[in-house]
């Protein structure tokens, strides 16, 4: 356990860019039209900014919540202590864990922030 | 008496989209409504009457969607399919007797009402289209549209209906608006086959396309006149002020030292200036002449109205000691639900609740439970995980006081030393922090990744606040001050009868030799068991110094729980838990005042 606690302080030191766990530019996803394609995941997304899902994990109440293929999803903000990211979809706040967070996969493009 | 089967309708839809302020207008109940998720954590059932016939309505809790991928929504399904005994053989939080009207009377539902959300439609309709797949009748009210308003769009909700083949009613359930319609709608519903609906394949992104499209095609863009817009976009900028780091950590702090300052300010006031001199000068002494008229003097006399007389101290300490803080902390704590601040808080905690194993959503069973243990434990249903709600309710029974306990402590204590109140609490804090890591370790668990919806930001009303206030306060004096008032009286039998300094001399080692307590102070050992805040307050009648008192307040904050509380978790959890419980409290409560003794007589040394 307390090995655990350092493993997640680390993380925490390297929270300049908001990194989640295991994401590195380059990563193979999926885009909405089922081509494979350069994706970023959503912890890549700076503060502000917005960009269109690619691919949800299977993880329950995602869909549910708003968080599907398509759906325009704006990056709010990053809770202090390694806590949540707090995004909006579909005019709705949601509290995401940074572990979920680097799980979702965008489009590549850039989504313009009108909606 | 013939036994004609009353229909059953299921209220039901995703969370926090108002299915329980429906349930409320359509029974007459009070079943408790706030703005999170998960708030309705029993199934509440009522008689309600549609337009001359009485149906059975059952408050479903929240569902996001019908894949069974939680307890609540698994429930959800067997309810649909009518298999009501397998419901009541699998949950342990019903009371066996609950269903068992149900089973004598019909055996699947005869309708479903299912709320909508207007402002997240596409999700809505997803639920809503598993919910027609089960064939039962439908009405549909979509509920929330005053806010789809303010955001310049409105949904056509005769092209929904046509789309759906049931019918769509809009509703704003918290102003009354849409509940006639819907009455009137619904009455038609019980007195029909299920209609025509398209008919669905039960494939999860198949049924996605389609509420899709239904969402988007039922959506036309309305500009919304300024001032809703206005008030939109000012809501919205506060709920996203408040939930970020900068400045959502700053503003918690000025928040909840504000809360904490006004129950306690207020609390104070009302006990000073209404409720003492009611009391003391008004009813009481009314009480004891009449009494003293009646009852010759005597061991009778004594327990009604002697030392412990359940009718004086019994009356004192519930109306003046506990009920100013019953209403200062409900009047914050409703004002917190309301505004649906308690999610953002947890979202600003959830980082360093993951340290201790839970997520932000534990923030809400965890300040409830400065209200009462009770409701608090039953609303860990909500949480995602077994480990998540056995370390919630340990925690709450430890170290968290309940509203009582808080009065009780702040007579005690604030009477002395404002300083003695905080030194308290941050005692009670620390050991909650102490309790989560060590329990972080012991219960085995995987822990969930955080999702959390965030409730938009609203502001609360002023006459749903106060009918909340009224029930809490009519279960306070019905839950709270009755058996409050029979705690004392039993502990003024025990008193009178000299079984009590019995006992006291037994337990001398223990109150005076390890806790340098005056023996008298077995009494609220013993009374705690019954009432939590009888552990402090005959604590006030004695003599103490100021180490003592505060030694018996440390003591009496992780004692044991109350009879309420022990029979709440045997019913949630198992005889067991309970059992390891008492043992838990009662012997970290006398270690921890033995210590903290020792610690305040070298302090006092020091000092000296």
């Amino acid at each position: 356990m307390r090995f655990m606690w350092k493993k997640r302080r680390k993380q925490g030191q390297g929270n300049g860019q908001g990194n989640g766990q295991g994401n590195g530019n380059g990563k193979l996803g999926y885009c909405c039209k089922g081509k494979p394609c350069v994706a970023k995941t959503l912890m890549q997304l700076a503060d502000g900014d917005m960009g269109v899902i690619a691919a949800v994990p299977p993880a329950p109440h995602l869909a549910a919540l708003g968080l599907r293929p398509g759906k325009k999803i704006l990056m709010h903000a990053r809770e202090k202590f390694q806590g949540p990211v707090i995004v909006e979809v579909e005019g709705r706040s949601i509290a995401l864990g940074r572990g979920l967070g680097s799980k979702i996969m965008l489009e590549a493009q850039e989504a313009s922030i009108n909606d | 008496m013939t036994k004609e089967a009353k229909p059953l309708v299921l209220l039901m839809g995703p969370p926090n989209v108002g299915k329980s302020v429906l349930f409320n207008n359509f029974t007459g109940m009070s079943v408790s409504c706030a703005n999170y998720p998960g708030t309705t954590v029993e199934y509440a059932f009522g008689k309600a009457d549609i337009e001359g016939t009485e149906i059975t309505l059952i408050d479903v809790p929240g569902t996001y969607t019908l894949d069974a991928e939680n307890e609540a929504e698994k429930i959800a399904v067997e309810m649909l399919s009518g298999n009501y005994e397998k419901i009541s053989a699998s949950s342990c939080h019903q009371p066996k007797g609950q269903f068992a009207g149900l089973e004598a009377t019909s055996q699947k539902p005869t309708a479903v009402l299912c709320v909508l959300d207007a402002s997240n439609l596409g999700s809505s309709l997803y639920l809503l289209l598993q919910v027609m797949e089960f064939g039962l009748p439908v009405v549909a009210a979509l509920n929330r549209t005053d806010l789809i308003q303010e955001r310049g769009k409105m949904i056509d909700t005769a092209l929904l209906s046509e789309q759906l083949g049931i019918p769509v009613i809009a509703t704003v359930a918290v102003k009354n608006q849409g509940l006639e319609e819907l009455t009137h709608t619904l009455a038609k519903a019980l007195n029909r086959q299920p209609g025509k609906h398209p008919v669905t394949e039960p494939d999860d992104s198949k049924r996605w396309l389609q509420a899709e499209e239904l969402a988007c095609a039922t959506t036309r863009e309305e500009p919304a006149c300024e001032k809703s817009q206005r008030s939109y976009s000012a809501r919205k900028k506060w709920g996203l002020l408040l939930v970020k780091p900068w400045p959502g950590i700053p503003l918690a702090i000025l928040i909840l030292s504000f809360l904490f300052l006004f129950v306690i300010g207020v609390g104070m006031g009302l006990r000073q200036f209404l409720l003492l001199p009611l009391f003391r000068e008004l009813i009481i002494p009314q009480i004891v002449i009449f009494i003293q008229a009646l009852v010759p003097p005597g061991v009778v006399q004594n327990i009604i109205i002697g030392e412990y007389g359940f009718l004086v101290k019994g009356l004192e300490w519930p109306f003046t000691l506990v009920l100013p803080y019953v209403i200062s902390f409900y009047t914050a704590l409703t004002i917190l639900e309301d505004s649906g601040y308690m999610s953002r808080l947890g979202a600003l905690l959830d980082g360093l609740l993951n340290r201790v194993g839970l997520h932000g959503s534990s923030v809400i069973p965890l300040l409830l439970g400065y209200g009462c243990a009770v409701p608090a434990i039953l609303s860990t249903r909500a949480l995602n995980s077994r480990k998540e709600r056995l370390t919630v309710s340990t925690m709450i029974c430890l170290a968290i006081p309940c509203v009582a306990q808080t009065g009780a402590f702040i007579s005690l204590l604030a009477e002395r030393s404002i300083l003695l109140v905080l030194l308290l609490f941050a005692l009670s804090f620390m050991m909650l922090a102490g309790a989560g890591l060590v329990l972080d370790r012991l219960v085995k668990g995987s822990q969930l990744q955080t999702v959390m919806e965030l409730p938009a930001l609203l502001a609360p009303r002023g006459d749903v606040l106060a009918k909340k206030l009224w029930v809490r306060l009519k279960n306070f004096v019905t839950d709270g001050a009755l058996p409050m008032v029979g705690a004392v009286g039993v502990a003024a039998l025990l008193y009178e009868t000299g079984i009590m300094e019995a006992l006291g001399i037994r337990l001398r080692f223990l109150v005076t030799g390890w806790l340098g307590l005056p023996q008298e102070a077995t009494v609220p050992l013993i009374l705690g068991v019954l009432r939590r805040e009888l552990t402090v307050l005959p604590l006030l009648e004695m003599e103490l110094t100021m180490l003592q008192l505060f030694v018996g307040a440390s003591v009496a904050l992780f004692y044991v729980p109350c009879i309420a509380i022990i029979g709440t978790l045997i019913k949630e959890f198992s005889i067991y838990f309970s059992l390891g419980m008492l043992l838990l409290t009662s012997s970290l409560a006398f270690l921890a005042g033995g210590i903290i003794l020792r610690i305040g007589q070298m302090v006092l040394a020091l000092v000296t």
